[in-house]
């Protein structure tokens, strides 16, 4: 079952200047462009801006997980992004700082599991979400996410 | 609603999992279930009848002992009165409810369970059990057993149709009704659920017979709880000295076989013979009655079912020529009674025939060779089982029947022995039994070819769990615990989407951060197979064992979401299909 093994290739970007969740979202899926397990990036995009509009998946203290499953990737891709301010993100405007964002292929579904849970227990992990929002560098931040 | 789930509600659910994991059948767990309240149902109808007929019999005839005594402590007049003012009784029951439909046949066993998809009449069969409890009580020469059978499987059907069971399940429900009507009347619930399944079903698949065998155990412990739990024919020890005894066992099998054709030729001709003289329900069977009162002033004996003449035969049986001479005399009684219309069993008629034709020969061998020590009353119990499974066309039945009816094991070989050459001569002369006969009557060949051309449409149902893709993942794990499905089927607007597998969820319901993160739409399996309602249940059958699931979603080709159907009643279905020749 195609599973994300490690963040180590994970694409991330921080300091984002974007101030609307469609822009975020549509930056962040630019970071997987050229990736082998993207199959159609733009149907990616696609994907996950209508997921967000059933229901914006948001873990509290300013994390979003945006994904999608979808036959536009063959393994699990991520993306990660964390914004220089917070951004509104769904119906209730909630503020959001970091965003994990996930293509799911659409058999992947114990993958996709394991990874959210996953990164949820991370998140948890007391001091690592603050380490996270305050990383100075992209190598501080991956130190991290380990 | 709180999306949230307490620890304990999660531990609920994976103790749920836990035992989902390993043990599997749940349809058919709950098929056993019914089943059993089915044999509940069906044993507590039978006591009341019998006991309604027992009342009404001492308040005709002023006797609460048996037919046979209640008749021969009156006078002659009164033996004649009874049975006629009875059959008219019945008779007007039926005139008056052959409104709804006009009755012909007298055997009702069957039609109980091959009418097709389970629904009883209830108006129409009340009428016959009515009828038949007036005929019963008032000395016909016809089995009880028949309406029993019929009032068993009518509650069941009503149960299942209040239920909302789908067609299988539904006439799954009313062939329990049936075998538990059977095993209390007889005390037997083997043969109950042999009988059902061999005579009607035509099948002892498991996934049928299972049922059966619940119902009709459930139905006996019931009926033994209330009138004990004797052998209803207690015979006298029977011992097989020597092997080559066998043989004059065997010459009364063919004998049987070849007598059977004539029983049942004649029962035919009385019906046609009565049909002949065209007269009302009610005038038909008060002549009916009439006859047997006649044939009751000279021989008591021939009134009711017959039960204790068997009786009689295996332990006080007389001379032979008082047994042969009302022996005769019985058989033109359950002639009038079955030819006039009345509503009843031929069962019990048909063992005191066997019983009579298997002593009498028995009294000829033993004059024949004297040096052998034959016991005719043996012969009189293999005679039961032979002439049993030559008229039923059921030799397996027969000789449980007949084990569990007189509780003696030393004349299973003969009487095994017997009834297959019984069977075999019998099938050999005529293709005709005595269900088999009523079965065409009713129409089964109809009801079969109906049945051939069902679908899979015809056996969906509701599906009370379904959810919305929006669903949160603690209504998902929620709608689990609450359910025994290994599948939720997303359902969006009444078009069907996919289906969540518990299996692929199982690891994460203890990750309450996911109860708001994951949707029903994240984690459901977009290539859930879907059955189309003109789908053939063969056809359905390889979906079910690709899945591996018990249930599957019924679409239109358009994916709107119909309903489900279960493996269970497609199984339940195929085995309990008539075969296409009944």
């Amino acid at each position: 079952m195609p599973e994300l093994k490690s963040t180590d290739n994970t694409p991330v970007l921080l300091w984002m200047e974007d101030s609307t969740e469609e822009t975020v979202i549509k930056r962040m899926i630019q970071l997987l462009a050229g990736r082998a397990e993207v199959r159609d990036l733009r149907e990616l995009e696609r994907a996950v801006l209508e997921r967000q509009k059933l229901q914006p998946p948001l873990l509290g203290n300013g994390v979003a997980l945006p994904h999608a499953r979808t036959t536009a990737v063959t393994e699990i891709v991520l993306a990660i992004g964390r914004c220089r301010e917070p951004v509104p993100f769904g119906p209730d405007q909630v503020p959001i700082r970091l965003v994990f964002l996930y293509g799911v292929p659409t058999q992947c579904i114990g993958g996709y599991l394991a990874a959210v849970a996953r990164l949820t227990r991370l998140l948890k992990t007391p001091g690592t979400l603050d380490a996270l929002l305050t990383a100075p560098d992209e190598a501080n931040f991956r130190q991290h996410l380990r | 609603m709180n999306p949230e789930l307490s620890a304990g509600a999660r531990r609920l659910v994976r103790l749920r999992i836990w035992l989902g994991e390993r043990i599997s059948g749940n349809e058919m767990r709950a098929t056993l279930l019914w089943a059993a309240l089915a044999g509940l149902i069906g044993a507590w109808t039978s006591i009341g009848f019998k006991e309604a007929t027992e009342w009404l019999h001492s308040l005709f005839t002023g006797h609460y002992s048996g037919y046979v005594a209640s008749f021969a402590a009156m006078p002659w007049w009164r033996r004649i009165l009874v049975p006629t003012v009875g059959g008219l009784l019945a008779g007007l029951t039926l005139y008056f409810g052959s409104r709804i439909k006009r009755r012909r046949s007298t055997t009702d066993y069957m039609e109980a369970v091959v009418v097709g998809d389970g629904k009883l009449s209830v108006r129409r069969s009340l009428v016959k059990c009515s009828s038949a409890w007036f005929s019963a009580a008032t000395g016909a020469s016809i089995g009880r057993e028949g309406p029993l059978v019929l009032l068993s499987a009518l509650a069941t059907s009503m149960l299942g149709r209040w239920l909302k069971f789908p067609l299988a399940r539904q006439r799954q429900m009313v062939a329990c009704g049936a075998a538990a009507g059977i095993a209390s009347a007889y005390n037997a619930p083997v043969a109950g659920a042999f009988f059902v399944a061999e005579i009607v079903l035509g099948s002892l698949a498991m996934d049928a017979f299972g049922p059966l065998v619940v119902s009709s155990v459930v139905a006996t412990l019931v009926t033994r709880a209330h009138f004990g739990a004797e052998a209803m024919y207690t015979a006298p020890v029977f011992t097989l000295h020597q092997n080559w005894e066998l043989l004059p066992y065997m010459l009364l099998g063919l004998l049987c076989g070849a007598a059977a054709p004539l029983f049942l030729g004649f029962l035919k001709w009385s019906e046609i013979a009565f049909g002949k003289l065209k007269l009302p329900d009610w005038a038909r069977l008060a002549l009916g009655g009439l006859i047997v009162g006649l044939l009751a002033v000279a021989h008591p004996e021939v009134t009711g079912n017959g039960r204790i003449l068997v009786f009689s035969i295996l332990h006080y049986p007389g001379t032979w020529q008082a047994l042969a001479m009302i022996f005769l005399f019985k058989i033109v009684a359950t002639g009038a009674t079955f030819g006039s219309g009345a509503v009843g069993g031929v069962f019990t008629p048909t063992l005191y025939t066997g019983a009579a034709l298997g002593y009498l020969f028995g009294v000829a061998a033993a004059a024949l060779f004297p040096s052998w020590g034959l016991e005719p009353g043996a012969f009189g119990l293999v005679g039961m089982g032979a002439f049993l499974a030559a008229a039923t066309g059921a030799p397996v039945m027969a000789i449980i029947m007949l084990f569990e009816l007189t509780l003696n094991y030393q004349i299973l070989m003969p009487v095994m022995l017997a009834s297959v050459m019984g069977y075999y001569t019998c099938r050999s002369l005529t293709s005709r039994s005595l269900y088999k006969d009523a079965l065409a009557r009713k129409g089964a060949a109809a009801v079969a070819q109906h049945l051939a051309t069902l679908k899979i449409g015809d056996l969906m149902h509701e599906d009370p769990g379904t959810i919305s893709p929006l669903a949160p993942f603690g209504e998902i794990v929620r709608q689990f615990m609450h359910s025994t499905q290994d599948f939720l089927h997303v359902v969006d607007d009444g078009r069907f989407l996919g289906a969540i597998s518990l299996h692929d969820i199982k690891s994460y319901l203890d990750r309450p951060e996911l109860e708001t993160l994951v949707i029903a739409q994240d984690v459901m399996r977009y290539d859930h197979p879907t059955l189309l309602p003109e789908m053939s249940m063969t056809k359905a059958l390889d979906f079910f064992a690709r899945v591996g699931t018990q249930r599957l979603p019924v679409t239109d080709a358009s994916s709107r979401f119909l309903g489900v159907v279960t493996e269970t009643d497609v199984l339940l279905f195929l085995a309990g299909k008539p075969r296409s020749n009944a």
